[in-house]
């Protein structure tokens, strides 16, 4: 079945079309979340609150964006929630969901040259990383992760930029 | 590296990501520029540098699992209160023709259907304990 088919019938309230969209677009927020919070436990708490929102109001989706640009627009505003949750706990922790990394998490993220990335995506501000996810990554355009990030087109390409010139500099330590 | 090439490094990513054509005007800056050439080239390499590898999530089947459940909850909510208000329309249209009949003088005639049916309905009790078991059996068999 297509998505925009599956889509219908999801918000018919069919348990099995649902089923077939939230499996199909797990990877995705899953993969998209795990590389934001770089925490495993994080990232599947908040995709499955990403997907409980989903499921709350998959009633009120347009179809104007793919599905799965839908459910990243939504998990991209529960990290900003979690981001400011964990602020207000824990102010002096400039950057707590990267931060507070379990042991289940270096499982994963710390698995040869992939510890390295994930060591310079750590390094990335929040807001700037999440714009060189979505375009490095996930290939959205800057008008998509603009409506994503609710900013200006000038603010993802600066962020972008930024992102770049930071990413440059570290692999020039490295290199060094 | 002066303001110029900051703008035509901006430029050189919007053509790396394909928001862009390369322009005449950026590849001749791009010859003769060699911190835009570094810039262009490691920008390349980045594709090879910063590769992520997409996980499975092991716990997926199980946070799926909850989803599903949490669907099944709520349309069994729905479900019930859907129920609940079926039976609060039909108790007052019950209890409003009731009432009628008992203002419009017959009284007496209503009295009499109670209390058949008080009399009628214990022999109903045996058809309604069956029908508990059966009912009882099919989830059994189900689960």
């Amino acid at each position: 079945m297509k998505e925009d088919q599956l889509i219908k019938a999801a918000k018919k309230n069919d348990p099995k079309a649902l089923d077939q969209l939230f499996r199909d677009s797990y990877p995705i927020v899953y993969g998209y979340l795990l590389k934001t919070t770089l925490n495993e436990q994080t990232a599947r708490d908040l995709t499955q609150e990403t997907f409980l929102k989903a499921l709350n109001k998959i009633g009120s989706f347009k179809a104007k964006s793919k599905f799965s640009t839908w459910l990243i627009s939504i998990a991209t505003n529960l990290h900003k929630d979690e981001l400011r949750k964990r602020s207000r706990e824990r102010p002096e922790s400039a950057n707590p969901a990267v931060s507070s990394a379990s042991d289940v998490e270096k499982s994963v993220l710390e698995r040869e040259a992939f510890g390295k990335v994930s060591e310079i995506l750590k390094k990335l501000p929040d807001a700037k990383r999440r714009v060189f996810i979505l375009k490095h990554y996930y290939h959205y355009s800057y008008e998509e992760i603009s409506r994503i990030e609710n900013c200006p087109i000038g603010t993802v390409r600066s962020r972008l930029h930024d992102c770049i010139n930071k990413i440059r500099s570290e692999m020039g330590v490295e290199a060094q | 590296m002066n303001k110029s090439c900051e703008m035509y490094q901006m430029e050189l990513m919007d053509v790396h990501y394909g928001e862009s054509e390369m322009t005449e005007e950026l590849r001749s800056h791009l010859y003769g520029c060699e911190d835009c050439s570094r810039y262009w080239e490691e920008l390349g390499e980045l594709e090879t540098s910063m590769v992520f590898p997409e996980f499975e999530d092991p716990f997926k089947e199980i946070v799926l699992g909850k989803l599903m459940a949490e669907r099944e909850n709520k349309s069994s909510k729905k479900r019930n209160a859907l129920e609940f208000a079926a039976f609060i329309l039909l108790a007052a249209l019950f209890l409003g023709s009731c009432l009628a009949l008992v203002f419009s003088g017959h009284a007496v005639a209503l009295s009499r259907i109670y209390l058949s049916i008080f009399m009628v309905s214990p022999l109903m009790l045996p058809f309604l304990i069956k029908r508990q078991i059966t009912k009882g059996a099919h989830t059994n068999g189900r689960a």
